[in-house]
């Protein structure tokens, strides 16, 4: 399920893309297509590949086998500075000899602008991220977040037509980090040129993309919209993946409408939605899940109240000893006793189906 | 009620090991400081009474052979700087690059395990040789080749690059060590070819390790002795002049101020480079240790 493609114009297109580290396969045959002016986030687990991806696109790592086209020609061959790419890094980059206006304006005075308008393409390009009048700081005179600000501000001077973003917010606070997402999408908005952006955070995709790929083990495991790959992922690997599922293995067999399958404690169903018999699995997300004392449901024991805030998580053993968890608005489902026989049940709409 | 004594109250660990660290010091220093004393004494070595001058040092540019050999031993420590430098930055660079970093690091720090005298005596040899190939090339084919290896100052310089090299190559891969090659990076996807993502970026951030291994290679070369003395063919160099006069004529007044020169020139420039290094790491760490800026 390696080749995926976009609807729109593709501006970066990955072929049978191979590279290896030794004896680590870091990208074994990535086929993506990114369509022009997407958010394109690249999710996946560390060391599945996607930062390998990224780097291939943007020049940094020469894949082995495969082709790379930006924006319909093949620039494999190409180093980064000939390709019509900027790059963001998590690390943020930047020259601490330069102060903030020469490290924003270093590729413009490289393209050999006079003076005068480097300084004034510079100055707009702080601007652009909100950090006019920062020009003659210094690095270290900066915050996290202002620093990666910079450097968007750097590659964005340069007007790319892609850019790459390689964890650009990991290094920051919980709270920086939410709010920088915000304004990369808005930022994205406003100058509508395809940005890829990789991440492990799967709340820092879903809020910045709009099209978003799992990429684990060097393969490119599923993409699509953001609401997609949570409320249908088509493979395992993505329902376990993003958000909270419970997930059950075993044979399918289809009985009045519904496919069923025997798990420990009961009988899971979901809607065939053109789902077959036979091995494979069966995954429903924990907000779905309802607890109840009698009823229908897999039969349970109750374990214990985690209470987040915004919602609340019931774990509950199966009698298999497997414990699952059923999250909730705080109250939804009343309180139990820890050891209490209850049920755990769910819509057959709400499940999922993923070939073995 | 506390337990037994209070581990920390006892200052003895600490002072004793200030007071050996001061005798070790006193016993490498002591020569030197010596040296020192009696250069600055008017009367000279050995006299009862003592009255400072600096005269023996103004006397040491008074005298052509001391000034000959001060011009020889700059231009030999300039020309080993030109190629020992370069040379331990492309190794460091490929140092960073390898995946397998050890014989890389074996190779150019072996020069460090010959012995002065055997290093010395298996280059003047290997020299000879290559003279000797040299000339019979010339002879069999007619070629314009020559004993291009006579000891002069090329072999002087080619035997101080391979004795610097392997300290060079070490200062410079300390300061490497904390540049971020991520702004080698983000300078080419700017658009910085290799050249100018080096040059521009790169280099401006290594500087200070470039210009210590400089200082150091200069320092090295004006204190070197055996290398100097075996290769250096038709002139001589400060340690060279020094050595003689002890053995032949015994120390001059001169020879004091000479070797009190380069003391205060090896010291100084140690004290200036480990100064220099240790200001910027303080100053590194002020940047780091500041609060989050607006």
């Amino acid at each position: 399920m390696n080749a995926m493609t976009d609807a729109t114009a593709a501006a970066v297109e990955a072929r049978g893309l191979k590279k290896r580290y030794g004896r680590v396969r870091a990208l074994d045959g990535v086929d993506v297509e990114i369509g022009a002016g997407r958010y394109f986030a690249l999710l996946g687990p560390s060391g599945g590949g996607k930062t390998t991806l990224l780097r291939a696109l943007g020049g940094f790592v020469k894949p082995d086998a495969g082709e790379v086209l930006l924006e319909g020609r093949r620039v494999e061959h190409l180093g980064p500075e000939k390709r019509p790419t900027g790059m963001v890094f998590q690390s943020y980059a930047l020259f601490p000899h330069m102060t903030v206006a020469q490290n924003v304006g270093y590729g413009l005075k490289l393209r050999k602008l006079p003076r005068e308008e480097v300084a004034r393409q510079a100055e707009a390009a702080l601007a652009q991220v909100s950090l006019a009048g920062y020009g003659a700081r210094r690095i270290w005179e900066l915050s996290g977040g202002q620093q990666q600000r910079v450097q968007l501000a750097r590659a964005l001077a340069l007007k790319p037509r892609i850019l790459l973003l390689d964890e650009p917010l990991a290094a920051l606070d919980a709270k920086l980090r939410k709010e920088m997402c915000y304004e990369l999408k808005h930022l994205q908005e406003q100058v509508g040129i395809t940005f890829v952006h990789v991440t492990h955070n799967q709340e820092e995709a879903m809020t910045v993309a709009d099209r978003m790929a799992l990429i684990s083990d060097g393969k490119l495991v599923e993409q699509g919209a953001p609401e997609d790959l949570y409320e249908r992922p088509a493979s395992r690997f993505a329902a376990e993946f993003v958000g909270e599922r419970v997930i059950f293995d075993g044979d399918l067999r289809a009985e009045g409408g519904l496919l069923r399958m025997d798990v420990p404690g009961g009988v899971a169903m979901a809607a065939m939605e053109g789902a077959s018999e036979g091995k494979g699995s069966l995954s429903v997300r924990s907000e779905s899940l309802t607890l109840s004392r009698d009823g229908l449901g897999l039969q349970g024991v109750y374990r214990e109240r985690v209470y987040l805030g915004l919602v609340e998580s019931h774990g509950v053993a199966l009698p298999d000893g497997r414990e699952i968890a059923v999250r909730c608005v705080p109250g939804t489902f009343g309180a139990f006793e820890r050891g209490e026989a209850v049920r755990v049940g769910w819509s057959p709409e709400a499940a999922r189906v993923h070939a073995a | 009620m506390s337990v037994g004594g209070d581990d920390y109250a006892s200052p003895w660990q600490t002072r004793l090991g200030w007071l050996w660290l001061a005798v070790v010091i006193c016993a490498i220093m002591t020569p030197v400081f010596y040296n020192l004393y009696v250069s600055f004494n008017e009367l000279g070595f050995g006299a009862a009474r003592y009255v400072f001058t600096v005269d023996w040092y103004f006397a040491v540019f008074e005298d052509a052979a001391l000034t000959r050999a001060l011009g020889w031993t700059l231009a030999v420590a300039v020309g080993t700087a030109v190629f020992t430098v370069p040379f331990a930055l492309l190794a460091a660079k490929l140092y960073k690059r390898l995946t397998n970093k050890l014989w890389l690091v074996f190779l150019l720090l072996l020069p460090l395990f010959a012995p002065p005298d055997i290093f010395a005596t298996t280059l003047l040899v290997y020299f000879k040789s290559l003279n000797g190939m040299f000339g019979a090339v010339a002879d069999a084919t007619g070629l314009p080749v020559g004993a291009w290896f006579q000891l002069g100052f090329g072999t002087a310089v080619i035997g101080m690059v391979v004795y610097t090299l392997p300290y060079a190559f070490v200062v410079i891969l300390i300061t490497m060590g904390r540049y971020n090659p991520e702004h080698t990076e983000a300078a080419r996807a700017c658009g910085a070819s290799p050249g100018q993502a080096f040059w521009q970026v790169e280099f401006p951030q290594i500087r200070p390790g470039v210009l210590s291994a400089t200082s150091f290679t200069v320092i090295l070369v004006f204190n070197e002795y055996v290398r100097s003395n075996a290769l250096k063919g038709g002139f001589d160099t400060f340690t060279t002049v020094l050595i003689s006069q002890m053995l032949n004529t015994g120390m001059s007044e001169q020879s004091y101020a000479m070797g009190g020169m380069i003391s205060i020139v090896s010291i100084g420039g140690v004290t200036a480079i480990l100064l220099w290094t240790w200001l910027r790491q303080e100053q590194m760490a002020r940047r780091l240790r500041a609060p989050e800026g607006n």
